[in-house]
């Protein structure tokens, strides 16, 4: 993975923390990153070239009208005010390449001085009426919830808690188990010195427990964990439609997380939450009224 | 690329097979040494195998000034409407083309935000961007049919005008209709 300083930019040392996305369930994780790029009003500074993503392009997404700047499939931007880079991908990772693109990426936070790293991403609304137990108690009367609306995980502490997150009202992940086969070797696959060898299991042999580990992010944790670097994923559950709500809920999660305050933000009104040029877009061209 | 079977194709270069040909245009004149190279790929590039041809194109044994990439809007990636009917075309430009003199650039107002390309086209105008070279990728719509031919040419006059167009117009024409995809299909040699 190569990283390219845009011509006439500069890469600021200030900005210790990593935020990024996750490909999940209603790319989320993406539309929170594209919120808070447009709102923070964080400026490119540079590409990260990987063989391992797909390629694709596409006009400038943030506005405030769309001026033929190209965007790539993973740009980095950065906002010196709230010392925090901004990393958004917009392609898939090649299929079987995900450990190749994590390790990438984690090379990636650490050589630039990256100290602690935000991923943000979701999680399949069904798999929480799958897992309902007494302590979450989830009535689903009218999409009510009795339960957090944010989940983490974190390396702070090995049972994946940390108490800055508890105290913002996040759910710690109870889901994660880092003694689980599939947690065991995401491990081992990013520790250079780990002499055990271990296998993923097939597709066929995947059970219920295996969900979470098999998903973006939890490759990305254990890259960046395996770097030696502070990671917290931030995930909702939702379902695939219209995730613009779940977008917000996560970057209004991660902007606590940093100590982000609205009136720091370059939204329209001051300091409010500067919708994306290209969410405009989002469903569609209107239905063509000409058939009634 | 194993996955491409050369069964059917001719031993000259023709439209209808399924293969990437280069060709070479030089200026006449003594004074300008540079060369102009057509490349044309005549069968489909997977998105995952577009890394590998790009480098073949442009990265290693060919070194280019300007690229420019002629591909079709995807109606998949794009998220306006388009009609059959009507030609389109729009373009993206790398940073080096955009601040060059605007009479040499592509006449094209710019692809709309919130839609995009992917495929060979998305991963050579990439590469052009991160490696600063000129690069204007044009697409065009309707996939198939005269007008979109007729429209290619035209741009392909104004940026070579050299070209002959139009005594190979109608030949274009007539490879160029959907109704004749079928004979593209991998079960046909």
């Amino acid at each position: 993975m190569e990283f390219v300083v845009e011509e006439g930019k500069r890469v600021n040392e200030e900005c210790s923390t990593l935020i990024l996305p996750a490909l999940s369930i209603g790319n989320v994780g993406q539309l929170a990153v594209d919120l808070l790029v447009s709102s923070t009003g964080a400026n490119r500074v540079g590409y990260l070239d990987d063989p391992n993503l797909l390629p694709c392009v596409g006009n400038d997404a943030y506005g405030p009208l769309p001026c033929g700047d190209i965007a790539l499939p993973l740009e980095v931007y950065e906002s010196p005010s709230s010392a925090t880079t901004l990393a958004q991908q917009r392609s898939t990772v090649a299929k079987g390449m995900m450990i190749k693109f994590a390790e990438n990426i984690a090379d990636f936070a650490a050589s630039s001085g990256k100290k602690h790293v935000i991923v943000l991403s979701s999680l399949d609304f069904q798999r929480l009426h799958h897992n309902l137990d007494m302590s979450r108690c989830v009535l689903l009367l009218g999409n009510y919830f009795r339960g957090p609306q944010v989940y983490y995980l974190s390396n702070v502490e090995a049972n994946g808690r940390d108490e800055h997150c508890e105290r913002l009202g996040f759910g710690r992940l109870n889901e994660y188990d880092s003694e689980g086969r599939c947690w065991k070797y995401l491990s081992s696959v990013f520790d250079e010195n780990c002499k055990e060898e271990l296998t993923f299991p097939s597709e066929d042999e995947l059970e219920d427990i295996d969900y979470y580990p098999s998903l973006p992010f939890a490759a990305l944790f254990s890259a960046f964990k395996a770097r030696g670097l502070k990671v917290t994923c931030l995930l909702c559950y939702c379902s695939e439609g219209d995730n613009i709500p779940d977008a917000f809920l996560l970057a209004e999660a991660a902007s606590k997380l940093t100590g982000l305050t609205p009136d720091k933000f370059h939204g329209e009104e001051g300091g409010k939450w500067q919708i994306p040029y290209s969410w405009k877009s989002m469903y569609g061209a209107p239905p063509d009224m000409s058939i009634f | 690329m194993p996955e491409v079977p050369f069964s059917g194709n001719t031993v000259e270069s023709s439209l209808q097979d399924k293969s990437c040909n280069i060709h070479s245009l030089t200026s006449s004149s003594t004074d300008d040494k540079s060369s102009i190279l057509l490349v044309s790929v005549q069968l489909h590039v997977s998105p995952e195998r577009s890394n590998l041809v790009l480098r073949l194109l442009i990265c290693q044994d060919i070194i280019t000034k300007r690229v420019i990439i002629m591909d079709s809007i995807q109606s998949r990636n794009f998220r306006g409407r388009l009609s059959p009917d009507e030609t389109l075309a729009a373009k993206l430009e790398t940073s080096s083309e955009k601040k060059a003199a605007t009479t040499s650039r592509v006449n094209l107002d710019y692809f709309p935000s919130g839609s995009v390309i992917d495929g060979l086209s998305a991963s050579l105008l990439s590469r052009c961007q991160v490696k600063n070279i000129r690069c204007s990728l044009v697409v065009s719509w309707p996939e198939f049919g005269p007008s979109v031919i007729r429209f290619v040419g035209a741009l392909l006059k104004s940026i070579v005008p050299s070209l002959d167009v139009g005594s190979v117009n109608k030949d274009l024409e007539k490879y160029s209709s959907r109704k004749d995809a079928w004979i593209e299909s991998d079960l046909y040699t």
